[in-house]
């Protein structure tokens, strides 16, 4: 089945259909998920209630662009409103007046595993998670991210910067912890 | 933008992927394809209430057509009471009145012995009480409910007379008639009636206790959740279960305790039918298997609790309810009165403390602060009314308005309970 017969039947809402476009990207969207999340059961929980929208909207998609594409954005904008919904969320967004970490131009290398790093980024505070994530992975511009967030370009600006530091700090700490263990033979 | 860092790491997560559960694709479809479910539920409701329905118009019918007879009766009885101006008693047994056979009727046997020749009483023959007996020398029976036309003779004695006015001071009455009815005849044999006789009138209650207890109340939600195999919850991070272990199922919490109390007041609206209202005080409890820990205390807002390991957490709700019911009697077997009911409940929440399962995640629960202070529900069930005027009933009981609403989903209570009413007054019609 093409592209165009799998969302054309999946606008005339056939299950067949439906599973097949959720088995091709759900495990790909699930790990986009896991990146914005503090938990694999919130992450599982934002992948249902992006697949749902996928398929109640799925009639607005035009063949412009990638459908994984079309997919992802509405998985990042479901995360963000997940995030804001939950208070628990909520008290982990950090007041940007106090000073975490110095703001940091390195480029070291990463060596860490794949698992390693994300588990990495989803230690970082609520909305330095987000930013990032938007930023450093998805590509997407300041100004796109403050459209997005509702919020400052120069707070978005900020907090990137404050992010991207915290986040080589922890994974320069990270990798010398690796690296002990790994000495230790643990 | 991107520097080298973010390139790398860019790189690195490009093609980072996590299989999902099949609990999710379940729960996405159930979400996406919920109409089969609902029309399943309302196809049971209505074949329900179509069945009830089918019920009581047969029953009506029934009445209708015994209200004829009785009515035929009557009026045959007032014209032969005019007719005979005797007194109808047992010192006035004597011979009343000859009647002629008509063509239609069987023939009339005469007891030579005794010579002498009565007309049986009309209204105990139309309504069949005597069925044909041509064994009996000593009583001849004339029946034709058909055409009206009831003549008989037979040999009147006292015993018979008596035994006849009793039945008719039963019918006038209005009391509940038995099915075995025998009169006696001179030679000492008896004629039983094996004919069907429809009670009279509803023996009237009016205040009386309800007093609703028991093990067999049973609590559930629509549409229900069901547990998936056990997950595992090893993410390490906030919500997660530290040191990761694998969860066991959960179950639906529905089986539960209740205990109720009230006052309720019936009234009679004509035979069959009778309105019934009042005030119950309800304590519901259950046992809801969750976890060891929760990541939440109670009390909080609306967060959910993510549990691990079999734990028990005792849920419990107050209400108090205003029914508004409408009885139907049907009539009587075994002595004792049937009726269905059937109507609206409003219920108020005092306070409670439930755990609302999450649906579609095994082992997360909502807070009770979902639930609604306020719901409608309507009831179906049927009761027995004990020769005391001890009420047992059997209901079902099904949400109008939703529980509480959760994902887009309205969630309806349902309930199934078995309850004994005392009376506190009993005013049946003597």
């Amino acid at each position: 089945m093409n592209k165009e017969d799998l969302i054309k039947k999946c606008i005339a809402r056939k299950k067949d259909a439906q599973y097949l476009l959720y088995q091709q990207y759900a495990a790909q969207m699930l790990g986009l998920c896991y990146r914005y999340t503090k938990s694999l059961e919130d992450a599982e929980d934002v992948l249902q209630e992006g697949f749902i929208k996928v398929f109640t909207n799925i009639h607005q998609y035009k063949n412009e662009g990638e459908l994984g594409g079309w997919i992802r954005r509405i998985m990042i904008n479901t995360a963000i409103t997940y995030i804001n919904k939950h208070k628990r969320y909520k008290k982990e967004m950090i007041n940007d007046d106090v000073l975490l970490h110095a703001v940091s131009e390195d480029n070291p290398e990463i060596k860490l595993e794949v698992q390693d790093i994300i588990e990495t980024i989803r230690q970082l505070p609520g909305n330095y998670q987000i930013v990032f994530n938007l930023i450093a992975i998805e590509g997407y511009k300041y100004n796109e991210v403050c459209d997005l967030l509702k919020q400052n370009i120069n707070t978005i600006r900020s907090q990137y910067s404050r992010a991207r530091a915290m986040l080589i700090q922890d994974l320069k700490n990270n990798e010398v912890l690796n690296i002990k263990n790994n000495a230790k033979g643990i | 933008m991107q520097k080298e860092f973010e390139k790398n790491i860019e790189k690195k997560l490009s093609n980072f992927s996590i299989e999902p559960s099949p609990q999710i694709w379940e729960d996405i479809e159930r979400a996406l394809h919920p109409q089969r479910k609902d029309s399943g539920v309302f196809w049971w409701w209505f074949s329900l209430i179509g069945l009830i329905s089918s019920f009581i118009i047969w029953q009506t019918i029934l009445l209708t057509q015994h209200k004829a007879n009785y009515n035929t009766t009557k009026v045959q009885l007032q014209k032969r009471d005019k007719n005979l101006a005797i007194p109808f008693n047992k010192k006035n047994a004597t011979i009343i009145e000859k009647k002629k056979q008509t063509t239609l009727l069987p023939k009339l046997k005469e007891n030579k012995t005794a010579g002498k020749k009565v007309a049986q009483k009309d209204f105990l023959t139309t309504r069949n009480i005597f069925p044909p007996n041509n064994n009996d020398d000593n009583l001849s029976v004339a029946i034709t409910n058909n055409n009206r036309q009831v003549i008989e003779e037979k040999l009147v004695t006292p015993n018979v007379i008596a035994d006849a006015e009793k039945i008719k001071m039963i019918d006038c009455n209005k009391k509940f008639i038995p099915s075995n009815i025998s009169i006696k005849n001179p030679d000492s044999s008896t004629v039983q009636s094996n004919s069907y006789i429809p009670q009279k009138i509803i023996a009237k209650r009016k205040w009386f206790w309800t007093v609703n207890a028991g093990l067999l109340s049973v609590n559930t939600i629509f549409p229900g959740y069901s547990s998936a195999a056990g997950s595992n919850y090893n993410s390490g991070s906030t919500g997660a279960i530290s040191p990761p272990q694998t969860t066991t199922n959960s179950s639906n919490p529905n089986k539960g305790f209740h205990l109720d109390a009230g006052v309720l007041v019936e009234q009679t609206i004509n035979r069959h039918w009778s309105f019934l209202t009042g005030a119950t005080y309800s304590y519901q409890q259950n046992n809801q298997p969750t976890g060891n820990r929760v990541d939440s205390s109670l009390g909080t807002s609306n967060y959910f609790f993510n549990t691990g390991k079999n734990n028990t957490v005792i849920n419990y709700a107050h209400t108090i309810k205003i029914p508004f019911l409408l009885n139907y009697y049907i009539n009587a077997i075994h002595n004792k009165n049937w009726y269905f009911f059937t109507g609206i409940n409003t219920e108020f929440l005092l306070f409670n403390n439930w755990l609302i399962a999450d649906n579609t995640r095994q082992l997360y629960f909502y807070n009770a602060s979902l639930i609604k202070k306020f719901q409608l529900t309507t009831t179906f069930g049927l009761g027995i009314q004990f020769k005391n005027n001890v009420h047992a009933t059997i209901e079902i009981e099904q949400g109008i308005t939703p529980l509480y609403q959760f994902n887009n989903t309205n969630y309806f209570k349902q309930y199934f309970s078995a309850q004994i009413q005392f009376p506190i007054k009993y005013s049946a019609k003597k």
